[in-house]
C-alpha cells in the first residue's frame, strides 16, 4: 500500500502531465489580455459612493478573515483583534492606492518594510527565492504603473524606481544562489525559468508602450535583454551547484531548462533578425550620406586644385601633395560593412550553434546553458554595437571632407594657400 | 503570510477591484495542478490546455460576477469549476472520453522518472485509476497526487469529511485490488 501511494504521488512528476512552460506563458498572457477587457467595465460599473463601496470592501475583507469554525463567543474577540491591526495600520486605504495618489507612497513604504521584515526572518538559503519573488513584484509594479492614469512624470518616476529596484533584487537574488540549499534548488529552477521569462517580457512590454519618455524606455529593453541573460546565469548556477553535489538533474527540471533555452535561443535569432535588419536601412542611409558628402566634396575639392595649381606654379619647392580624407560620414560606412560582416558571421554562427544547444540539452545540459549564454553574449555586444552605429549615422548629418594636403616642411605657403581656400568656401 | 490568507486575499482583490495581477498570481500557483487535475482525465494535452484555460477564465469570471461572495477556500472553487468543466465536455462529446488502451499508450510513450521504478509499473496504477468510477479517481488523485487535506478534499467535492474518509479508503482497497490481479 505504501509503495502503490508513493508511486501514485511521483505520477505527477511525469513529463505528460506536466503543462508546458511556453504554453503556460502563452496561455496567462492570452488570458490576461483577456481579462484585461472585463475590468474596464467593472470599474465603469463601481459604484458612485465611496464611503459605501469601501465599508463593503471592509466587511468582505472581514468575512474572509474570519476563520470558518470560529464559534459566536470567539467572534468579538476576533473583531476586536482585527480592528486594532486595522485602526493601527492603516493598511487597507493603502492597499487601494492608484500611482500617484497620496496613498500610493504610504503602500510603498509598507511593502518594503514587510519584505526587509520576510529577509530578516527568511533562511539564508531561501532568500534567492525570495529576492525573485519580490523582483516579480517590481516588475507587476511596472506594469500596473504603466497601465495607470498617471502623468507621465509620475509614471516616468515610478518606472524608473521600480525598474531599478528590480534589477538590484534580480542581482541580490543571483549572488544568493551561492548561499542556497540544493534541495531548495529544485524548486528555483522552475521560479527562475518562468519568473524572470516573464519580467523580461514585462520590460518588453512596457518598454514598448510608449508611456514614458524615450530614453527610459530604451533603459527598459536593455533591462529586458540583461534580465534573459541574468536568467540564463541563474539558471547555470543552479546546475552547477547540482554538478558540485552530485544532485541528479530531474526529468521535470529538464524540460523547464530545455523549454527555457529554446525561448533564449529564439530570442537570440529574432535579435540576430532585427540586427541585420537594422544594418540594411543603415547601409542604405550611409551610402546615401556618403553620396551626399562626396557630390559636395567634389566642388570643393575641384575649388581648392584651382587654387593650389595657382601657388604650385609661384611655389617650385613643393616635393609632393598627398590627399587624405577623413569624415564621420565615411566612419560611418565603414562601421556598417564591419558590422555587416559580423552579423553575418554570427547569424551562421547562431544556426550551427542551435544545433548544438539542441543536441547538448540531451547530453550535457550545463554545457547547452554555457553555449547559451555565450552566444547570447555575443549576439547582444553586436546588437549593441548597430544600436550605437545607427545613432551615430542618423545624428551625422553629410559633412563637407577637409581635406588637408600633406607637404613638406619647406612648403608652408601652400598650407597657408589650403587653409584660406577652405576658408573661402 | 499564511498561504491561506494570502490566497483569501488575493481573492479579495480580484472581487473588489478587478485586480489581474492578484488573478495572476494565483494562476501561477495552480496552472500545473489544474492541468493535471484535467489532463489525468482526458489524456490529450491540446484538449487539456484548452480545458485548463477555460478553467480559469470561468474562475475569473464567477470572482467578477460574484463580488459580495465569500470564497473561503480558493483551491475548493478552482476544482469545483474544473469538475464542472470537464462534466459539460464529457456531455458535449461522450464519444471522446478516453479509452483504457489510450491510457496505457499515453504513459507508455512518455519518459518517466526514474526514481518512479518500473515504468510497467507506473503504466499499470495509470491504466488502473483510468478503469475506476469517477469519483474514486478524483479523490486518489486529489489525495495522493496533490497531496490534499482531508477537509480540502471534502470542500472540492461537497462531502463531509467523514464521507471522504470513507470513499478513499473503498478507492484504495479498490486500486489495491486491480493492482494485486
Amino acid at each position: 500500500m505504501k509503495r502503490m501511494k508513493e508511486q501514485l504521488k511521483n505520477l505527477k512528476n511525469t513529463e505528460v502531465l506536466t503543462a508546458r512552460p511556453s504554453w503556460v506563458l502563452e496561455n496567462k498572457k492570452m488570458l490576461m489580455s483577456q481579462i484585461a477587457k472585463t475590468t474596464v467595465e467593472t470599474i465603469h460599473n463601481e459604484n458612485e459612493n465611496i464611503l459605501t463601496e469601501k465599508l463593503k470592501n471592509i466587511a468582505h475583507v472581514y468575512q474572509m478573515l474570519l476563520p470558518k469554525n470560529i464559534g459566536r463567543t470567539l467572534k468579538p474577540v476576533f473583531t476586536t483583534v482585527l480592528a486594532l491591526i486595522i485602526t493601527s495600520g492603516g493598511w487597507i486605504a493603502s492597499a487601494y492606492a492608484e500611482p500617484g495618489d497620496i496613498m500610493w507612497s504610504t503602500k510603498k513604504a509598507i511593502s518594503n518594510v514587510v519584505e526587509q521584515g520576510q529577509l530578516v526572518v527568511t533562511s539564508k538559503e531561501n532568500k534567492a527565492s525570495l529576492n525573485l519573488e519580490f523582483a516579480s513584484k517590481r516588475a507587476q509594479v511596472l506594469k500596473e504603473v504603466a497601465d495607470s492614469d498617471a502623468n507621465i512624470n509620475v509614471k516616468t518616476k515610478i518606472i524608473r524606481q521600480a525598474s531599478d529596484e528590480l534589477q538590484q533584487k534580480l542581482d541580490t537574488a543571483k549572488e544568493e544562489l551561492k548561499d542556497s540549499d540544493v534541495i531548495k534548488i529544485s524548486d528555483l529552477v522552475k521560479d527562475v525559468a518562468l519568473k524572470t521569462q516573464e519580467i523580461s517580457s514585462t520590460l518588453k512590454e512596457v518598454a514598448s508602450q510608449n508611456v514614458v519618455d524615450a530614453s527610459l524606455s530604451k533603459e527598459l529593453s536593455a533591462k529586458a535583454v540583461d534580465v534573459s541573460q541574468t536568467s540564463l546565469q541563474m539558471v547555470e548556477r543552479v546546475l552547477e551547484k547540482k554538478v558540485e553535489s552530485k544532485t541528479a538533474v530531474s526529468e521535470e527540471e529538464k524540460i523547464i531548462i530545455k523549454d527555457h533555452l529554446a525561448t533564449a535561443v529564439e530570442e537570440i535569432k529574432k535579435d540576430t533578425e532585427k540586427a541585420k535588419e537594422d544594418l540594411v536601412g543603415l547601409s542604405a542611409s550611409a551610402n546615401n550620406n556618403v553620396a551626399t558628402s562626396e557630390s559636395q566634396a567634389l566642388n570643393t575639392t575641384s575649388t581648392l586644385i584651382k587654387e593650389d595649381v595657382s601657388v604650385t606654379t609661384t611655389n617650385t619647392t613643393t616635393s609632393s601633395v598627398e590627399l587624405k580624407t577623413t569624415t564621420p560620414v565615411q566612419d560611418a560606412q565603414i562601421k556598417t560593412t564591419e558590422l555587416t560582416s559580423k552579423v553575418a558571421e554570427m547569424s551562421k554562427a547562431v544556426e550551427s550553434e542551435k544545433t548544438t544547444v539542441t543536441n547538448l540539452v540531451e547530453t550535457n545540459i550545463l554545457e547547452a546553458v554555457k553555449k547559451t549564454i555565450e552566444l547570447k553574449t555575443s549576439v547582444d555586444t553586436v546588437s549593441k554595437e548597430v544600436v550605437t552605429t545607427k545613432e551615430q549615422i542618423l545624428t551625422t548629418t553629410p559633412v563637407i571632407p577637409i581635406i588637408l594636403p600633406v607637404v613638406n616642411s619647406n612648403t608652408s605657403s601652400v598650407v597657408t594657400t589650403t587653409s584660406s581656400s577652405v576658408e573661402k568656401f | 503570510m499564511k498561504a491561506e490568507y494570502k490566497e483569501k486575499f488575493l481573492v479579495h482583490k480580484i472581487q473588489q477591484m478587478g485586480d489581474t495581477d492578484s488573478f495572476a498570481t494565483l494562476y501561477d500557483l495552480y496552472i500545473q495542478k489544474i492541468y493535471r487535475f484535467v489532463y489525468m482525465k482526458l489524456g490529450n494535452r491540446e484538449e487539456a490546455e484548452d480545458i485548463t484555460s477555460e478553467v480559469f477564465l470561468k474562475v475569473w469570471n464567477y470572482l467578477i460576477d460574484n463580488r459580495e461572495a465569500v470564497i473561503n477556500s480558493f483551491s475548493g472553487l478552482i476544482y469545483r469549476i474544473a469538475r464542472n468543466t470537464l462534466i459539460d465536455y464529457y456531455r458535449k462529446n461522450h464519444n471522446l472520453e478516453i479509452s483504457i488502451e489510450e491510457v496505457g499508450d499515453i504513459f507508455a510513450e512518455t519518459k518517466i522518472l526514474k526514481n518512479l521504478g518500473d515504468k510497467q509499473e507506473i503504466e499499470r496504477v495509470a491504466k488502473a485509476l483510468q478503469k475506476m468510477k469517477r469519483e474514486y479517481q478524483e479523490i486518489i488523485l486529489l489525495k495522493y497526487v496533490e497531496e490534499m487535506s482531508t477537509s480540502e478534499i471534502s470542500d472540492i467535492l461537497q462531502k463531509n469529511t467523514t464521507n471522504v474518509r470513507v470513499t478513499l479508503y473503498r478507492a484504495l482497497k479498490i486500486l489495491k485490488k486491480m493492482l494485486e490481479r
